[in-house]
């Protein structure tokens, strides 16, 4: 009965059993609760010793004289060794043995195992833990400070090699506590901020505001971010503490607002208008002069394009469909008259660059110059110019008609004398009758010239450039026989040409007149007036040459600058050729030159030669 | 009427010479003088008027100032030096008073601005023919 309390005791205790032969160390009971961990079958145990179960990496050498020795003194023995499941898992097990005799006087060993595997595991897991924590802790990129109970428990190294020292107390020998070192400056702490409340906690209540601490050392002052947190641990209350080092990242910063700074002022301080947008024409920036002429803020435009903004609105500097060209990788500029967001009307030369990212276009640089008083000047100046033309056009017709007047006047009074001498005869009377009606159609030829220089011919019309100076010659004939002009010409410009007619006719009236005058005051005799017109495969040239002697060299960079005159005031208004610039650049796309020759000056203007195909734009005008 | 009719008178037996670039001006002003005067020579400029001068020696001189290869100006200076004291008369469209100014310096008789006024010729050929005779009698004085 007994026997069998025990037997039962024995197989359903928690506790594995073994019992081992002492002298051969063969097992030879075991409980219930053992085969079950180890998935044994009581048959597998058979003629097995102890040692036979064990793991091959345990420490078999010395176990059973170890336990031998310490079972005969002490009766007792523990060790822990890793055993082998029937599986082949490895179980950890810690056991203790007794040394019992049976009732036959048998030494035995009763083995009291446990497995310890989870407890091992734990142990594991818990080293691994407090390397992987000091491994934090050392490669933190932070100086690291632990306080407990407001004492400074606890550093990392990095900590120590900052301050040059090799323990908390070495450094508590150099200095009183880490807070009497943060230097007083604005937008960092200090020990004035905090007064009475301890520096830990008030740091834990500042925790949401942007914390910084000067720290000098060794003549260099370190920024550091300070970060403090509240841990339990261990049933304490511990501070720890993080100073990061952004030193580095602070003169960043400090460089970066420094070079937004001096960006803002620069792009603010420019007068033009400057704006830039993305591949798309949104817009990624501008100036305040850009701000204050859309009336809009840099906010209010940002990411988006000029349609978001203003709608379909033709009054933009420069229309995104125009920036296409910009792919391309070329300028675009545009001139042209524009509203302000105030309904002022304004005049801007925009230029507009492609944006480069290393060699791709990524956007564009848009800057417009306000040259809304230089085209008033300019309008001013044609209108001036216009009258001055005027004058010079009536001076002219006074010069040619003076002689048929003066003709026309006396054949009249002859008649008159004739009838006062009472020599009448009609067939003379009708001789200077037809002589008074050629001279009055004379008069009116010339009328009919000047009026088609007159008329304000806005349309562009089909002429040839050969027939233009033979019109400026007519109308200039009195004044080049009186001055005695030899005229040479060479036409080769046979092509149509479409231009503005009475605008051509104008320059190279200018310019004849000039070179007559020029021949008129420096030349007696022998002038002379050379007239050529090439046909290249592009352009025309045509050159006007005289051989009055030539221009100064100090004034012949000048005689296209408007008001410059080398005439004395009452008679040169100065605009004549700077009004011949602007139509041969302006109007009519082309370029003049003058240059010194021999024994005068010569005057080049080239315009483009039209395409085979000349069609007449009726709508097409001039300003 | 009556100032033709004594200038007709008066100018008989006198001679004069019209330079003038202009034709159909040339052509009137001397179908004017050819009824006044027995004889009118005619020179297209400065140059062929000296020519003229020397080939025919006229007593009067008519002449325009604005003409190719030698104007009026330049010629009253030669003629001048060949015979100081003839009597001209210029005829100009250019009356301005740099042009009158040179012109009262080389000593003429009159300026008549075109277009001629033929009252103003008129008178200013009686004041040119007076020139002739008091030169001629100062020339008789000056032999006696």
């Amino acid at each position: 009965m007994r026997n069998n309390i025990y037997k039962e005791f024995f197989n359903n205790n928690l506790i594995m059993h073994l019992l081992l032969d002492m002298e051969t160390n063969k097992i030879l009971d075991c409980n219930e609760t053992f085969l079950d961990k180890f998935n044994f079958h009581e048959d597998d145990l058979f003629e097995k010793k102890f040692v036979d179960l064990f793991h091959p990496n345990s420490k078999v050498k010395n176990y059973q004289e170890n336990m031998y020795i310490q079972l005969k003194l002490k009766f007792f023995y523990q060790d822990d060794v890793i055993l082998l499941s029937f599986n082949g898992d490895k179980i950890s097990i810690a056991y203790v043995a007794h040394l019992i005799n049976d009732e036959n006087g048998k030494k035995l060993i009763c083995l009291n195992i446990q497995d310890i595997s989870a407890q091992i595991k734990n142990n594991r897991e818990m080293i691994e833990n407090k390397i992987l924590l000091s491994e934090l802790i050392e490669t933190a990129p932070y100086l690291l400070l632990i306080y407990k109970e407001n004492q400074l428990d606890h550093v990392n190294i990095k900590f120590l090699h900052f301050f040059n020292v090799n323990s908390i107390s070495s450094f508590f020998e150099n200095y009183v506590d880490i807070d009497s070192l943060f230097i007083e400056k604005d937008g960092y702490i200090s020990k004035n901020m905090y007064e009475d409340t301890y520096f830990l906690e008030y740091l834990l209540e500042n925790k949401n505001k942007s914390m910084k601490v000067l720290i000098e050392k060794n003549g260099m002052k370190y920024t550091f971010l300070v970060i403090c947190t509240k841990i339990h641990h261990l049933n304490e209350e511990k501070y720890i503490l993080r100073l990061l080092d952004i030193t580095y990242m602070e003169k960043v910063n400090e460089d970066i607002s420094k070079l937004k700074d001096l960006y803002n002022n620069v792009i603010n301080s420019i007068e033009n208008l400057i704006f830039f947008k993305d591949e798309q024409f949104r817009y990624l920036g501008c100036n305040k002069a850009y701000e204050y002429f859309t009336g809009k803020s840099l906010s209010e435009l940002l990411y988006k394009t000029d349609e978001e903004i203003f709608g379909k609105n033709e009054n933009s500097l420069i229309l995104d469909s125009k920036l296409k060209y910009i792919k391309n990788n070329s300028c675009y500029s545009e001139s042209k008259w524009v509203k302000d967001f105030q309904e002022n009307e304004k005049f801007f030369h925009t230029v507009v660059s492609p944006m480069y990212n290393n060699t791709q276009v990524r956007g564009i640089v848009s800057n417009s110059t306000d040259l809304t008083k230089q085209k008033q000047l300019e309008n001013i100046m044609v209108t001036q110019s216009k009258h001055a033309a005027m004058g010079e056009m009536i001076g002219m017709i006074a010069h040619q008609w003076r002689q048929p007047i003066t003709a026309i006047s006396m054949g009249a009074n002859n008649m008159i004398v004739d009838i006062d001498l009472d020599d009448t005869n009609l067939i003379e009377f009708r001789n200077i009758s037809t002589e008074i009606i050629t001279q009055t159609q004379y008069l009116s030829k010339t009328i009919d010239d000047f009026r088609n220089f007159f008329k304000p011919n806005s349309k562009k019309e089909v002429t040839q450039v050969d027939m233009l100076i033979e019109e400026s010659f007519s109308m200039l004939t009195h004044i080049l026989s009186t001055a005695d002009v030899k005229i040479y010409k060479e036409y080769s410009c046979i092509c149509d040409i479409v231009t503005f007619k009475g605008k051509l006719l104008q320059v190279f009236i200018n310019i004849i007149k000039n070179a007559v005058d020029a021949l008129i005051s420096s030349r007696k005799n022998n002038r002379k007036l050379y007239v050529n017109t090439i046909e290249l495969e592009e352009n025309l040239v045509i050159s006007i040459k005289d051989n009055a002697g030539g221009i100064k060299s100090d004034v012949i960079s000048k005689i296209f600058d408007p008001y410059f005159t080398t005439k004395g005031d009452n008679i040169g208004t100065g605009l004549g050729l700077y009004m011949s610039k602007t139509i041969i650049e302006k109007h009519l796309d082309g370029r003049i030159s003058v240059d010194n020759i021999e024994d005068g000056c010569c005057f080049t203007i080239t315009i483009k030669k039209p395409n085979k195909q000349i069609k007449l734009n009726k709508f097409e005008t001039s300003d | 009427m009556l100032n033709i009719q004594k200038l007709k008178k008066e100018a008989q037996g006198i001679s004069v010479l019209v330079v003038e670039d202009s034709e159909p001006i040339r052509k009137q002003i001397c179908r004017f003088l050819e009824k006044i005067f027995t004889c009118v020579f005619q020179a297209q400029n400065g140059e062929k008027g000296i020519e003229m001068y020397e080939l025919n020696k006229p007593d009067i001189i008519i002449t325009d100032l604005n003409m190719p290869v030698m104007d009026g100006h330049e010629m009253i200076k030669a003629i001048k030096i060949i015979n100081n004291s003839i009597p001209i008369i210029i005829t100009s469209a250019h009356s301005n008073s740099e042009t009158l100014l040179e012109s009262i310096h080389l000593g003429i008789v009159d300026f008549v601005p075109k277009p001629v006024d033929f009252e103003l010729i008129q008178n200013a050929l009686l004041k040119a023919i007076s020139k002739i005779e008091t030169s001629e009698n100062t020339s008789r004085n000056e032999a006696e």
